[in-house]
């Protein structure tokens, strides 16, 4: 990871001169790297990789500059996620694809409306709108980690994945299905990110 | 410095805005998008928040409505259908 300065007001001009001996110069500049899409979502990963979905249901993945490689379109794509391991979507009708140079079915939906992945792991969460929380583990088998019809929101870290309940109260998991615990009381939080 | 992740059960307040609309984080980077699509990085000090958009000129497509960080840039999809990538961090020229 870049070192970053916040005060850069306070650094000499010889210290400014000596980090950049060090760790060269960046490229504060913004860059274009699509124009005028439909895009919908965008995901980036840790090891660089960004994936687009646009409004159409079609799944890109950026290679350079404007340069975009086409993994699929098919209008039923209502989310995709990514980790430096995996690219997986969901579909409006819950049903779960991985990219392995195809797409293959994990998992046949069913009221699933929330896929989260892990950022830095292969650990790949999903939500039902009853509030169930599952666990991707192989093949097109999922194991069950809650029930509560509160749940409105999953979000999940290398280390464990979190729920938001509608009341704003946050749970982290412990590796043990139906185990969580509070960390976060009744509040005003409308979003949880894992990172 | 980058932020670090608190222990859970400690909360620090690091904004207090109805503006805020999304944020995102990526190794150790945290950013926040306005209503309005403005960006912003944390510094590390509670409260302390620099604008991308205007330090860093403001971001060329037009408002953003989505933000993606990870392998140590930022992305932002505009509501032109544009999307616009800049480095972590803030070290400018």
């Amino acid at each position: 990871m870049w070192e970053t300065w916040t005060e850069r007001d306070m650094l000499h001009a010889d210290d400014i001169a000596a980090i950049r001996d060090k760790y060269g110069i960046r490229d504060g500049s913004w860059h274009r790297i699509c124009a005028q899409s439909n895009a919908a979502q965008i995901v980036a990963t840790r090891n660089g990789h960004l994936y687009r979905r646009d409004s159409d249901g079609k799944v890109w993945q950026h290679n350079s500059l404007l340069n975009w490689s086409l993994l699929d379109q098919c209008a039923d794509t209502a989310q995709i996620d990514a980790t430096s391991y995996n690219l997986d979507q969901r579909h409006y009708n819950g049903e779960v694809f991985r990219w392995t140079g195809k797409w293959v079915s994990i998992d046949v939906g069913d009221g699933n409306v929330q896929i989260a992945s892990a950022r830095n792991s292969k650990k790949l969460y999903q939500r039902h709108k009853n509030g169930q929380v599952w666990q991707y583990t192989s093949g097109s088998s999922w194991m069950w980690l809650d029930e509560n019809s509160s749940t409105v929101e999953i979000t999940a870290n290398g280390s464990t994945v979190f729920l938001r309940h509608d009341n704003g109260a946050v749970y982290r998991y412990h590796g043990k299905p139906g185990d969580w615990s509070e960390v976060c009381g009744v509040s005003n939080t409308t979003r949880i990110v894992g990172d | 410095m980058p932020y670090e992740l608190d222990p859970y059960d400690e909360w620090i307040k690091r904004d207090a805005n109805p503006d805020n609309a999304e944020i995102v984080a990526d190794s150790g980077n945290l950013y926040l998008r306005h209503w309005n699509g403005d960006v912003f990085w944390y510094t590390g000090t509670a409260m302390n928040w620099v604008n991308m958009s205007t330090q860093r000129k403001v971001v060329p497509g037009g408002k953003v409505v989505q933000l993606a960080a990870g392998g140590e840039r930022l992305y932002c999809l505009c509501l032109s259908g544009d999307i616009w990538q800049i480095l972590d961090g803030y070290l400018d020229d």
